[in-house]
């Protein structure tokens, strides 16, 4: 990962995770700020150039840390989700970060301790389970080894059995859990698209055949694992190349022993979507079969329909349909 | 369209750019500018007023879009850094103001890189490792309000500090300095920087309607609808435009929309990257 400049807000230098990340780059830019806010969320910055050259910010989380996850996103009850960073190394064009954000710099929040302790009291308030979802704005593991994200909060999730963690991922980067012992209330979810979609939208990111033997590894080593075909994507011979993807994932991932899978469908708000094609006016996703339905572009009904009955049906013949979860609420 | 406006200050900075780009002076401008093709130039004058004069008046002369790139290149007084030296500014900030600005680069640029310091008169002290220049900040507010923030910076070129005041900077001198670096100015900074601008500014033109709605009479609102659905349409057709002729069959303006629509999901999704 090559880091040209680092912005460290004035409070963030006092925190170990500034000097530790500080003292991966010894030759990047250091640039104090006031507040990461002034820089990130500043009108008139272009996301698509910044995705080039992305900077690195340091800073620390204000306000709640611990949020409720939005109502279709979910494994269980009790739903949240944390950020302990903003933006991600891949760039794939249906991500919605473009949308959100104005800034494509990566924010990494070095108070682990005060998302540590807010993921505890929602734990305390939920005696019979939660889950917390580590991946919403970010990828989970892709910058472990500066961030050591996984590093720190498995010993807080290994004190917490009733709350669940999701790491959600597209990244190879699972040494570190590797070099511990699995933890039953923690699932390794890795996103996958067909070979079509893969190759036309998702920019730097890993070759699935890499991550499906990091997801091996995982399994092999006692973790539990998960399949996220979400968001799936329409293309030509939709049906044959996703039925191509399940063959390659359950060729080496032992179906019957899957945490879960999940199926869901290109859909986002409109505002975010604007703002992406304004981005991409040339981008032939955003071009085609889709549809704006009380304010959320996704593909027309039936065809989102069609997409995700033919997925999982194709999923059934290898994963119980008990752990297969379709985003549209169907089943 | 012009892709690159460039501001100094001085006349005898802006003289060396004038030779190095081959532009022409723009006759009855009221400030002093310069032109060739997809390049303008203006002296503003010093300090922050002039600047941000000067950087309203060439956006509105040129039209330049936001994909344009604008670069401020002048002189500047530094603590330590040896005349000559070419430096970027990644933050700035204005002696007594409290508001600061980080011009983020979308390039790597073996350039130097700091911090700089917008005075309103000669600086003398040099207590900072900074720069010290009288446009600065100036620059980066006015140019950021007509182009994306990424493609605005500043570019310095030291001439003074605590070991040698500004009193043998003559004209002669100031244009030198900025003659030696503008090799550099343009080959680390200039040049990438148009090149990473160049997709931004070939996505954003937008399409010739003019043929449909001198044909058709569209509301405002599907005059809206027809651009979006035209862009749909170059983009899964890697670029080529429709051809209103083939839509002479359409009485009215939303069957054109219509026919536009079906002609866009009829092609196959995503086939052209495959």
């Amino acid at each position: 990962m090559l880091i040209d400049v680092i912005y460290v807000e004035r409070e963030a230098r006092a925190y170990p995770k500034t000097h530790e990340v500080l003292a991966r780059f010894p030759r990047a830019r250091v640039i104090e700020c006031d507040r990461h806010g002034a820089l990130f969320n500043r009108a008139g910055q272009n996301f698509r150039l910044q995705k080039t050259r992305p900077a690195l910010m340091l800073a620390v989380k204000h306000g709640r840390p611990v949020l409720p996850a939005p109502a279709e996103y979910g494994l269980g009850e009790n739903n949240y989700y944390f950020s302990h960073m903003l933006n991600c190394l891949y760039d794939c064009r249906y991500c919605f970060l473009q949308g959100i954000y104005r800034s494509a710099n990566y924010v990494l929040y070095v108070n682990y301790d005060t998302f540590a302790d807010s993921i505890r009291e929602h734990a305390a308030q939920h005696p019979r389970g939660a889950w917390f979802y580590s991946g919403y704005d970010c990828d989970s593991l892709a910058l472990e080894p500066v961030t050591g994200f996984a590093r720190a909060f498995l010993p807080v999730f290994e004190s917490l059995p009733g709350a669940n963690l999701e790491l959600r991922t597209k990244s190879t980067q699972v040494r570190s859990l590797l070099a511990r012992e699995p933890i039953d209330n923690v699932v390794v979810a890795f996103s996958f698209t067909t070979r079509v979609a893969g190759d036309a939208l998702e920019h730097r990111v890993p070759d699935p055949d890499r991550r499906i033997d990091a997801m091996a590894a995982l399994q092999a080593h006692g973790w539990n694992v998960g399949v996220r075909f979400d968001p799936v994507i329409y293309h030509e011979a939709f049906d044959d190349a996703f039925a191509a993807l399940c063959e390659r994932v359950f060729s080496r991932i032992d179906a019957s022993r899957l945490h879960s899978a999940c199926v869901g469908a290109f859909r986002l708000p409109r505002d975010f979507f604007k703002r992406m094609r304004r981005l991409y006016p040339r981008e032939r996703l955003f071009a085609q079969h889709l549809e704006d339905e009380d304010g959320m572009i996704g593909y027309r009904r039936e065809l989102e329909r069609a997409m995700l009955d033919g997925a999982y049906d194709r999923l059934t013949r290898y994963v119980p349909p008990a752990a297969i979860r379709r985003m549209d609420g169907a089943q | 369209m012009i892709r690159l406006c460039l501001v100094t200050a001085l006349p005898s900075e802006a003289s060396p750019i004038v030779d190095y780009f081959r532009l022409s002076p723009v006759k009855d401008a009221p400030l002093r500018t310069w032109r060739r093709d997809d390049v303008a130039l203006v002296a503003s004058g010093v300090g922050v007023a002039a600047v941000t004069v000067a950087v309203g008046f060439l956006a509105g002369a040129t039209g330049a879009p936001r994909s344009c790139a604008w670069v401020n290149v002048g002189i500047a007084g530094h603590s330590h850094l040896p005349r000559g030296s070419v430096v970027v500014v990644d933050r700035c900030a204005r002696r007594g103001g409290d508001r600061s600005w980080y011009p983020s680069l979308p390039i790597r640029t073996a350039l130097e890189r700091a911090g700089c310091i917008t005075v309103d008169a000669v600086e003398t002290a040099f207590a900072e490792d900074a720069l010290y220049d009288m446009e600065c900040a100036g620059f980066l507010e006015a140019a950021a309000r007509f182009a994306w923030l990424d493609l605005v910076h500043s570019v310095k070129i030291v001439s003074d500090g605590p070991d040698r005041d500004t009193r043998d900077l003559d004209r002669n001198t100031i244009s030198n300095l900025v003659a030696a670096a503008l090799p550099r100015i343009d080959g680390e900074l200039i040049d990438p920087l148009l090149a990473s601008a160049t997709p931004l500014a070939l996505d954003s033109v937008p399409p010739d309607l003019s043929p449909w709605l001198s044909r058709w009479h569209f509301t405002v609102s599907n005059a809206h609808r027809l651009r979006e659905v035209v862009d749909d349409y170059v983009a899964v057709h890697d670029g080529r435009m429709p051809d209103p002729a083939n839509f002479a069959v359409c009485a009215r303006a939303a069957d054109v929309l219509t026919r536009l629509r079906q002609q866009v999901d009829a092609e196959p999704a995503m086939a052209s990257r495959c």
